[in-house]
């Protein structure tokens, strides 16, 4: 199949990503990913939007999610785009699950996501335009 | 006999015995997870099974729920056992290192297998 690139655009609702990570994993799959990377890449693909929805676009449904996939010479690139205010600061430190562990009761188990995009893809790069929103972009090479 | 209660659309509870299985489908995010905190709240016996083998996506919120969860019954005495965990789970697990963290929590890969481990605790 020839390389192009495929663009979706979704709602701030939840349940809505599942619909840009089985098409990016068809995607993949036809391009000839190997099965333990489109695995990975369905669950980086996931955080990412969860994390526009909700960092970026504060689960307002108005606001929509923008996600463009394309495969070409053996690499896929993924980019998550919001509608938010594109102040970042991303930090892709691994969490402290033991700590977080301990400390169940009185702080929420979480943020989880950019150490789980940087670990599950080749490469991650989040950048932000004020008042142009979050671009989250994530690379796997077969 | 089993009893049997749905949650949502992605999560059953079900009794047998002296174990409570819980079934969750689907897409574990956010949702399911509130839907999963409703059946925790439902549990009513010490040994209880976890069967995660329909999820077919799941956030890091939702696991991380799951998570909590799981400790709040710990805490109670409850014992777990997760089963049949799928792949997506599986990753989040194996990448955040999780299961060294928590104790009392066995996965096994069947129901079968999780219902007689269960059933030999205590």
């Amino acid at each position: 199949m020839e390389a192009g690139t495929v663009t979706t655009s979704i709602p701030s609702i939840e349940g809505y990503e599942e619909i840009v990570v089985e098409s990016i994993a068809t995607t993949a799959r036809l391009f000839g990913i190997s099965a333990k990377k489109i695995n990975n890449l369905r669950v980086a693909v996931n955080e990412a939007c969860i994390n526009a929805m909700e960092h970026g676009n504060n689960y307002d449904p108005s606001k929509s999610i923008v996600v463009s996939y394309a495969c070409k010479d053996n690499n896929m690139i993924v980019t998550v785009k919001d509608s938010g205010s594109g102040k970042v600061h991303p930090d892709f430190r691994r969490p402290d699950v033991e700590e977080q562990v301990k400390k169940f009761k009185t702080e929420r188990i979480g943020g989880w996501g950019l150490f789980l995009m940087k670990s599950l893809v080749d490469e991650v790069d989040i950048s932000g335009s004020e008042g142009k929103g979050t671009t989250a972009i994530l690379k796997i090479s077969n | 006999m089993s009893k049997s209660k749905s949650f949502g659309k992605n999560v059953v509870l079900e009794g047998h015995g002296e174990i409570d299985s819980l079934y969750i489908s689907n897409n574990l995010d956010g949702k399911t997870s509130e839907d999963v905190r409703l059946a925790f709240g439902e549990i009513k016996k010490e040994k209880v099974l976890i069967n995660l083998g329909q999820v077919r996506l799941t956030s890091s919120r939702g696991l991380a729920t799951l998570l909590s969860l799981m400790l709040e019954g710990e805490e109670e005495g409850v014992i777990f056992a997760l089963c049949e965990v799928s792949e997506p789970c599986m990753i989040i697990l194996n990448t955040m290192n999780i299961m060294e963290y928590i104790e009392g929590v066995e996965i096994l890969d069947t129901t079968e297998n999780a219902m007689k481990w269960l059933s030999e605790q205590g």
